[in-house]
């Protein structure tokens, strides 16, 4: 049970960057960037070559959340910012981020491979034995590093005036605008956090999947799923989704079948959707709408056996 | 970012467009240059159709994901095989020419390039070591030879078990997971006090615990756990594996065979290790077939056994030639899928021989003809009954030693 909740939040923290990363950039520019996952990839890719041509692990990591950092960036300004200035209304650009993640995708095959290479260990081959269950510090690293992301979030949302100039553009673009405050860079800077939390996501996940240029599908989907869960509307809310998904993902596979994680999780996101069409955690209206209609459920069955 | 929209339909604007558009063409262009390395193949010189000049022999391989190295051993190995035929003169008096494709591990893919193959006029398919269980059904409903490695033998050339008869158009020369599970079963029947296999849910995975099962329980003994596990094919890495750990503790096993992909074989021991819990791991066909598994496990894969084909632990002088001749060619070393492919292409051209005809009834009887060809991975046969080429007796256990870096024999 323990070693299920810890392997769940370890995993449901990677989850849950990646889901942040969509929300953080949908939170300013309200797009969902598909490459998402690819971002990921392109860390973990760069910080398998970089270790390998004998740069220390920490170099090489830092190399890798560099380079998705500048890549969430490269997609603002290359495949966003032009259907957008287009048409500000059209789904271009979920077309143009997709085929984004495609090109990088295939990029990173053409130059490393299509098969996994190795990735430092990193913090992996540190292990804590606690209760019988065991929990590496790599794992650990995850949650707190998810904890701090949403922590570091929340606190320049609320305090800082970045925060709150991001908070104005997601309300009403064209007043932010109006009043002065520069919109591009306030994007360009969400779909550079966006792509540096996957480089995090990427650098923590390295150790157990090694590096895969097609590891940014399995990533992006997963995140995305996350962000289904938790809600798109606040990036706290996307890691909670990820934490939820990680869990349901260890639990299914413990609890029901080793296979279950690839059905039961889906599941769980129809029956979100169903009764809480925009997430868990996006709104304190969806958990109390989701209280009310138990209730109302449970006043019906009891008028009924009265 | 967010210009209100009449004021941006203008050049500037449409020049942006025009930059998000060429992006999103060139991400097409990529990967239609990235798929035609694998899959536009028409590399063997010929015009494609088994016309009045060429006999068209085709291939399906996936050369992407999971099991990619081993797609472009075929491939590589496929090649080698039809220019050494054509070196010699080709058969009946033509060249053969070669035509090979990517299916990217994809049954949906496998099929319609299965079929694309047989429209062009192949007289025989080569592969897939990734889509097996698709092309050995294609080559059924098409009624055409499907050879060389396909999956790895085992289910997908007997789907109703090991008793009842093959497809009768699959003659498969790779690795056989019956033939991989029952030498690991009768090592496990004399080393182990329990045994756990986890396993994937494909026909190769299910064709490692038929051939488990088959000799292990041949033995007196049961599967201490069996458990299925779905594998993400594009990576090979499957996050997760604590948990199956602890079961595998808790259900008394000592021993494991991880019928899963090189990278998750090379993940399970590093979580095994994290973990503190010591058993004895098995592999599969797949784990010492390359470097794959040995390259990311590192230090961990030391002590690991699988079985290796005897040809491979004691090469005789025309393997070692071969090994030699596809490492200078393709500056990457031979593995024994890249050998099975190079029998079965020879195989073929022999079949073609004697039967005089490249008709596909008369290859199939060819085929189920062939005994003691004198191949690269032992003497191999076939019979109406017999559509594997590799047995238990052709495979010694072997160990890795991370000293040497090498599969090291066990006895």
């Amino acid at each position: 049970m323990l070693q299920v909740l810890f392997s769940g939040l370890a995993i449901g923290a990677v989850y849950g960057l990646v889901a942040m990363g969509f929300a953080m950039a949908f939170y300013v520019t309200r797009v969902i960037n598909f490459a998402q996952g690819q971002l990921l990839m392109a860390s973990v890719m760069v910080t398998a070559a970089v270790s390998s041509a004998g740069a220390p692990a920490v170099l090489a990591a830092v190399a890798g959340i560099a380079t998705a950092t500048a890549g969430g960036v490269a997609v603002y300004f290359l495949a966003v910012r032009p259907v957008l200035a287009f048409d500000r209304f059209s789904f271009a650009w979920l077309v143009s981020t997709l085929g984004v993640a495609i090109v990088l995708a295939t990029g990173a095959a053409i130059i490393w491979g299509p098969t996994s290479r190795a990735f430092p260990t990193m913090l992996n081959g540190h292990t804590l034995h606690i209760a019988g269950a065991g929990v590496t510090v790599q794992e650990l690293l995850a949650v707190v590093v998810a904890l701090a992301a949403v922590l570091c979030f929340e606190v320049v949302r609320r305090r800082t005036l970045l925060g709150k100039l991001a908070m104005a553009i997601s309300a009403d673009p064209e007043m932010a605008s109006a009043v002065g405050a520069n919109t591009r860079t306030a994007a360009a800077v969400a779909f550079g956090v966006a792509g540096l939390l996957a480089g995090v996501a990427g650098v923590l996940i390295g150790p157990i999947t090694f590096a895969n240029p097609y590891l940014g599908d399995t990533y992006g989907i997963a995140g995305f799923v996350a962000l289904m869960i938790g809600g798109i509307e606040k990036p706290a809310a996307a890691m909670a989704g990820g934490f939820i998904l990680g869990l349901l993902d260890q639990g299914a596979n413990h609890f029901i079948n080793s296979q279950a994680s690839d059905w039961f999780p889906f599941l769980i996101v129809v029956a979100v959707l169903l009764l809480a069409p925009s997430g868990l955690f996006s709104s304190t209206e969806a958990i109390v709408n989701l209280r009310r209609r138990f209730h109302s459920a449970l006043r019906a069955d009891w008028q009924q056996q009265a | 970012m967010f210009p209100a929209t009449p004021r941006l339909r203008s050049a500037a604007a449409r020049r942006q467009l025009h930059a998000a558009t060429l992006l999103t063409a060139s991400a097409l262009a990529l990967t239609a240059c990235a798929g035609s390395s694998g899959s536009s193949g028409s590399r063997g010189g010929g015009g494609g159709k088994s016309d009045g000049g060429t006999i068209l022999v085709g291939e399906i391989a996936g050369t992407t994901g999971a099991y990619g190295t081993t797609g472009q051993a075929m491939v590589n190995a496929g090649q080698l095989a039809i220019d050494d035929i054509n070196a010699a003169g080709g058969v009946l008096g033509k060249k053969l020419s070669f035509q090979w494709y990517n299916d990217n591990a994809s049954a949906t893919t496998s099929s319609q390039l299965f079929r694309k193959l047989v429209s062009a006029g192949a007289v025989a398919i080569a592969g897939s070591g990734d889509t097996g269980p698709t092309t050995a059904a294609e080559s059924d409903r098409a009624k055409i030879p499907n050879i060389g490695a396909v999956d790895d033998g085992g289910l997908t050339v007997y789907p109703n078990g090991p008793d009842k008869p093959p497809y009768a158009w699959v003659f498969d020369t790779g690795l056989n997971t019956f033939a991989w599970g029952g030498a690991i079963a009768k090592y496990a029947l004399e080393h182990c006090k329990g045994l756990a296999v986890l396993h994937d849910p494909s026909s190769y995975g299910l064709g490692g615990e038929a051939g488990i099962k088959m000799v292990y329980e041949a033995g007196g003994k049961k599967l201490a756990l069996d458990e299925a596990i779905t594998e993400n094919w594009s990576t090979g890495a499957t996050v997760g594996l604590k948990s199956e750990i602890n079961k595998i503790k808790q259900s008394g096993a000592d021993c494991v065979d991880v019928w899963l992909t090189p990278q998750d074989q090379a993940s399970f021991v590093q979580e095994a290790k994290s973990l503190g819990v010591k058993l004895t791991v098995f592999g599969n066909d797949e784990t010492d077939a390359d470097a794959t598994f040995s390259d990311l496990a590192k230090d961990d894969a030391d002590g690991v056994i699988s079985a290796l084909l005897t040809t491979e632990v004691h090469p005789n002088a025309k393997l070692t030639e071969f090994q030699q001749r596809y490492q200078q060619r393709f500056n990457v070393a031979s593995t024994p899928f890249a050998e099975a492919t190079y029998d079965a292409m020879l195989m073929l051209r022999d079949a073609i021989k004697s039967a005089n005809s490249t008709k596909a009834a008369d290859l199939q009887k060819a085929f189920n003809a062939i005994t003691d060809f004198d191949g690269l991975t032992g003497r191999l046969s076939f019979t109406e009954q017999k559509h594997t080429t590799i047995g238990v007796e052709q495979l010694t256990m072997v160990k890795f030693n991370k000293t040497t870096k090498k599969w090291e024999p066990l006895s």
